[in-house]
């Protein structure tokens, strides 16, 4: 569903991404974490066709993002952390206005169910300038699971959401990862995702430490017990290490 | 209409009724009702003259017209040209965030991304064409062909715009840098001839009506210049708009204007799309250039660390900066308005240096008249309130986006207002002492004259700077805002300016009357030049506190525009 070869980006004076290379199936979510500046967001903002690599390819649902740019966004969905939305419009306007883009079949119906689950029916008159930033998460989570797609992009979308806003995104992730979808959250709330994720790829200064299933980092090194540990042992020096252990 | 077309239009619908609505809502909160009625009662009376004007002069002859008007959208690109090669690029069509990820990372092809741009602009448009026509319906022999006409050429102006923009983004620093030369050479040699077409016509000394009579002669140069066969040759493919405005019947050649005007359109989209193709490739393969050179060992930092050379180059500015004192908060806001003069310098000279030289006219027209350092000083005033606040946006209006981490700030309204403003207006200061130094070198006066006028300018800078972000905070807007209601304010608060201007004057009169009946010689001066002062600064200094008020009664949660 998602295969990653050898991605570069370099923005004017820095290397934000370094020849990474990974790949996802349908089914399966991973947890995308690193340091600020590790080059997560480049790399989810590279597959969702929001900037161009500067070398590599990217395959996203069987389509190169490159030489089929519209048949990628069909299947795909990227919130990016805290999500710009049209704030002259409301809620139900934003479903209507991703409904129409997407030629969503019956999309008010399932634009309902989705901010029901969200919590969000009793705001489809608030214009988005008007909600909160957890509100407007929801909101841009909704938007993006509206059309289905298949490929799921979610970065730092756990930000601002209030604890039962949280279990929803998780529980919601899960199930469209059962339905065959293949999701990437970014974030750095690791005790928060490492139930959910199936994998995991850590990033440090645009490269990978690690890809694989998150059973295996924790495998790595004995003593480690939680994810956020091992994102420690793996991202930072041996001395800072023993310091937390 | 497509789908995906009938989804943009209903969009575009819906933020238009949603901003009418809100403007609504907010020309009506208290706060805002009195300066609205302060200024709708000036524009209610101005529009009756406005039409009667228009519609009492004698007609223009339709050639001149039909020059003018090829013409005028030929120096209007130029300007767009010149826009472009000095301003930061407009990259992704200039979509904003919102935009780009509903709308450019959805399915929807990018030409009618093209397209949106184009309708957005087409409300402002027809108001535009609409008080265009108004002012031409006395010159053109059918109204509605003009209209027709009018609508069609500024909708492809601002196609032209968006495909000038789209260019300039996709160019590399040698690209820009020619781009800037080729620019301002057009747009100097454009000056220069309307300068020189003005002189030319200037007969008599330069008296009180010089000022009055100097603009006319600019206008008329101006018009000259744009029915020149120089810019009449730049001017081809906007000579069928002006065929058909100046039409007196429709034959076959103004159908044939309609399907270029129809065609222009339809090749303007085409190219911006393909300009924004080979912009993406030349920065793809800067990209790679410089992926390669850090292959090989040359300088780019990795993700999270910056280059050494590029902290080495930033250190000493830091430095800098951290040596202005606190002054109650004024300092450190000061300093982060520095950074910004910094960025903006180029854009900055080249915007104080053209109303330094017109100011300077008068007295460069030795030859002409005899002009003083008076007139100077008047050009100065014109220009600090007119072009210095749209020149030197480096106050509130920059700052929309951090408005709530400066809400936050332990400072007092009036520091706050203050530590914004003062870069601004110390640069206008600084412009206003250059310009007054180099007249006072060709003009000689006293010390003491000097003195009391650069005492009153820094009191119109302090003015000028005042009122306008006070306007913005009461209205505020984005700095590329575009749309109907950015319209109407720009037309209200130049009426509104324009009022001011009018009763600033009226009263300076009436003192000088005062004082010239009523003080004798020893002490009329002092006691006039006194009452100047006393006038200026108060009003600048009411001003300042009125924008300090402003700043208090902001709401964040719903001053804040879409």
């Amino acid at each position: 569903m998602i295969v990653v070869e050898a991605l570069e980006k370099i923005y004017s004076d820095t290397l934000a991404v370094d020849r990474l290379s990974f790949s996802l199936e349908a089914g399966q979510i991973c947890g995308l974490v690193g340091k600020n500046g590790a080059g997560k967001t480049t790399t989810m903002r590279s597959l969702a066709g929001l900037v161009d690599p500067s070398g590599g390819r990217l395959q996203v649902a069987g389509h190169d993002v490159a030489q089929e740019p519209l048949e990628v966004r069909r299947k795909l969905a990227y919130v990016p952390d805290d999500p710009p939305l049209f704030d002259d419009l409301s809620v139900g306007q934003h479903i209507d206005l991703i409904g129409g883009i997407y030629q969503v079949p019956q999309f008010r119906q399932r634009g309902e169910a989705l901010l029901g689950e969200f919590d969000l029916l009793d705001k489809q008159a608030v214009a988005a300038r008007a909600l909160s930033r957890g509100m407007r998460q929801k909101l841009a989570v909704c938007c993006a699971y509206l059309y289905q797609p298949t490929v799921i992009l979610l970065d730092e979308p756990l930000t601002g959401l209030d604890p039962p806003g949280i279990r929803t995104l998780l529980k919601s992730v899960r199930e469209r990862a059962a339905a065959g979808a293949t999701i990437i959250i970014s974030s750095h709330l690791l005790a928060m995702i490492e139930d959910v994720c199936t994998h995991l790829l850590v990033m440090h200064e645009g490269r990978s430490q690690f890809f694989g299933p998150t059973a295996q980092f924790r495998q790595q090194a004995d003593q480690i017990q939680t994810l956020e540990e091992a994102f420690f042992a793996s991202t930072l020096d041996a001395a800072v290490v023993e310091g937390i252990a | 209409m497509s789908a995906p077309v009938a989804v943009l239009v209903r969009l575009i619908l819906r933020q238009y009724g949603a901003r009418l609505r809100r403007t609504g809502q907010r020309l009506r909160s208290p706060k805002r009702l009195l300066p609205t009625i302060l200024v709708l009662i000036p524009a209610a009376l101005w529009l009756p003259y406005f039409l009667a004007a228009a519609w009492m002069r004698p007609p223009a002859d339709l050639q001149s017209l039909h020059r003018w008007l090829s013409g005028g959208l030929t120096l209007y690109v130029m300007f767009h040209l010149v826009r472009a090669a000095w301003q930061a690029p407009e990259v992704d069509l200039g979509m904003s965030p919102a935009q780009r990820l509903w709308l450019g990372c959805s399915p929807l092809p990018r030409w009618t991304l093209v397209l949106y741009k184009a309708i957005v602009v087409l409300v402002p448009t027809f108001l535009k064409a609409t008080l265009l026509c108004v002012l031409l319906a006395r010159d053109t022999p059918q109204p509605w062909l003009a209209a027709v006409a009018i609508i069609a050429a500024l909708l492809s102006l601002e196609l032209i715009r968006l495909l000038i923009f789209t260019f300039a983004s996709g160019l590399s620093q040698r690209g820009t840098a020619w781009l800037r030369v080729l620019a301002t050479g057009m747009a100097s040699a454009i000056a220069a001839q309307v300068l020189l077409r003005a002189s030319l016509r200037w007969h008599g000394t330069w008296d009180h009506t010089a000022p009055v009579r100097f603009v006319m002669h600019v206008f008329a140069a101006l018009g000259e210049t744009a029915a020149d066969a120089s810019v009449q040759r730049l001017a081809i493919i906007f000579q069928p708009f002006a065929t058909l405005a100046t039409s007196e019947s429709i034959v076959f050649f103004q159908w044939a204007s309609m399907l270029w005007a129809l065609a222009m359109i339809g090749g303007l989209l085409v190219l911006t799309l393909r300009a924004e193709g080979i912009a993406r490739v030349g920065h793809l393969k800067r990209e790679r250039q410089r992926l390669a050179d850090f292959r090989s060992g040359r300088t780019v930092s990795r993700a999270g660390q910056a280059d050494d050379a590029i902290i080495d180059r930033r250190r000493p500015h830091g430095e800098r900066l951290r040596h202005l004192p606190f002054w109650g908060g004024i300092g450190p806001l000061a300093s982060r308005q520095l950074v910004t003069l910094r960025r903006y310098r180029a854009m900055v000279f080249v915007s104080l240096a053209i109303p330094g030289v017109l100011s300077l006219l008068p007295i460069w027209l030795g030859g002409f008249g005899t002009g003083t350092v008076l007139d100077v000083i008047g050009g100065l005033t014109f220009y600090t309130l007119l072009l210095a606040p749209p020149a030197l946006k480096m106050d509130f209006r920059r700052d929309i986006e951090i408005l709530l981490p400066l809400a936050a700030l332990p400072l007092r309204p009036l520091a706050m207002v203050i530590g914004q403003i003062a870069v601004p207006v110390a640069v206008t200061i600084l412009f206003q002492v250059i310009v007054v130094f180099i007249a006072m070198a060709v003009r000689p006066v006293s010390a003491l004259q000097a003195v009391f006028w650069l005492t009153t300018l820094a009191g119109t800078a302090v003015f000028a700077f005042a009122l306008e972000n006070a306007l913005f905070l009461a209205f505020p807007h984005r700095l590329k805002q575009e749309g109907i209601e950015m319209f109407i304010r720009t037309k209200l608060v130049f009426i509104g300016k324009g009022c001011l201007w009018a009763v600033a004057t009226a009263v300076l009169v009436v003192w000088a009357l005062f004082c010239a009946r009523t003080f004798d010689q020893p002490v009329r001066l002092p006691v006039l030049a006194g009452g100047i002062l006393v006038f200026v600064w108060s009003i600048a200094l009411s001003t300042l506190g009125i924008a300090a008020r402003a700043w208090r009664r902001f709401d964040l949660r719903s001053d804040l525009p879409a």
